[in-house]
């Protein structure tokens, strides 16, 4: 943590708003991914991840200085998303439901945007396979590096949990991935079978 | 699809590197084995794709619908314990209005006798006062009596500075306590 970073949480500690809105300004981007990759919807990401840093900034007094505040946070999300999933059981959502978050396109041509919208919403179908606690761990484990040690610490898991958490999580993405490519190819060989002529 | 070989997809899932045995035994399966070859190269287009996925970021001005968000919390925490406060005074009454409707029923229902009697104590209480008011009275005068006038005004200057000196002594002190914390 930088100096700075120190400084603000100190005046933060002592409820200073203007000092956590600096760490909120610091954070936003890990936290409202997390909250969004967990949801698979932008404006309940936005809801999550605001409500994360009110509730990290109650329980200010009761945090760790010895705890990264990073981790720390994206803990508080974490579970805030899993209570949240577990109570809508959204992981019941059918992958058409899936809204497809806006990226600022960096790369011209309307194409890009589409592919773009595209690999989001099959990273997003991908991740609802998994059960909130699964789809937490692989976030933080591919989109932050994580090791299964800080995984588990955020996730109050141990490190085994963790591994085998994971390993079920790509093995259930990777059949989900085949199970997509056998109904692409029963797709295409039923339009075949239409385009044909009849002999 | 899944694979009957339960052993492989451990090696296959696990990101723990395999020790150079295992690393050859897997080559060798995945040469032989169509449904395990499948399951690897699932594994790695999901790899590809979820590592290909960019950090997303909320929408412009986030910190500052975090404040407004936490100041309307604040404020309706503060009605919240407003309408407590009031729902809380509003019961007190309302059990000592009853209680008192309770105690004065005997008094609704016979009058009279309760009235001689309330009569009767604040006669009573007038003659107390005034007995107490002539008994002070006359311990004054006797005091007045014993010291001359200006010792009586001295003891008033010197009980005043006491006062004064203690007031701005305690204000410095509980302020320097403050700066402290």
């Amino acid at each position: 943590m930088q100096s700075s970073e120190i400084s603000w949480l100190k005046q933060a500690q002592n409820g200073d708003t203007e000092a956590f809105a600096r760490l909120v300004e610091l954070y936003q981007k890990p936290v409202f991914n997390l909250c969004y990759r967990m949801l698979g919807d932008p404006a309940e990401a936005e809801d999550a991840a605001q409500e994360t840093f009110l509730r990290a900034f109650r329980s200010l007094r009761r945090y760790d200085d010895n705890r990264p505040f990073g981790t720390w946070l994206l803990s508080i999300a974490a579970h805030y998303c899993i209570d949240k999933l577990r109570k809508q059981r959204m992981s019941t959502v059918s992958t058409d439901e899936v809204e497809s978050y806006q990226l600022t396109d960096k790369r011209p041509g309307p194409e890009s945007s589409l592919a773009q919208r595209e690999e989001q919403q099959m990273v997003q179908a991908l991740l609802l396979e998994l059960n909130p606690i699964e789809r937490a761990a692989v976030v933080m484990y591919y989109w932050y590096d994580y090791s299964y040690a800080e995984i588990g610490e955020a996730l109050s898991l141990t490190e085994s949990a963790v591994k085998s958490r994971l390993h079920r999580a790509r093995r259930a993405m990777a059949l989900k991935v085949l199970e997509q490519r056998d109904q692409e190819i029963a797709l295409e060989r039923a339009r075949h079978g239409e385009q044909s002529p009849a002999y | 699809m899944a694979s009957n070989h339960p052993h492989i997809e451990v090696w296959l899932f696990s990101k723990d590197s395999l020790i150079p045995q295992e690393s050859a035994l897997l080559q060798a399966h995945l040469k032989t084995c169509e449904t395990c070859q499948n399951l690897f190269a699932a594994l790695q287009v999901v790899e590809k794709q979820l590592h290909a996925s960019p950090m997303l970021a909320p929408e412009a001005g986030f910190s500052r619908r975090w404040e407004a968000r936490l100041a309307s919390q604040r404020l309706m925490r503060q009605r919240w314990q407003t309408n407590l406060a009031l729902a809380c005074s509003a019961a007190i009454l309302l059990a000592f209005l009853g209680a008192l409707a309770w105690l004065s029923l005997p008094v609704l229902q016979s009058p009279f006798a309760y009235l001689l009697i309330l009569v009767y104590r604040l006669t009573s209480f007038y003659y107390t006062l005034a007995d107490l008011s002539s008994g002070l009275g006359f311990v004054v005068r006797l005091v007045l009596a014993l010291a001359p006038p200006t010792l009586w005004i001295t003891l008033a200057v010197v009980a005043a500075s006491l006062i004064a000196l203690w007031t701005v002594t305690y204000r410095k002190l509980s302020s320097m306590w403050r700066l402290n914390l």
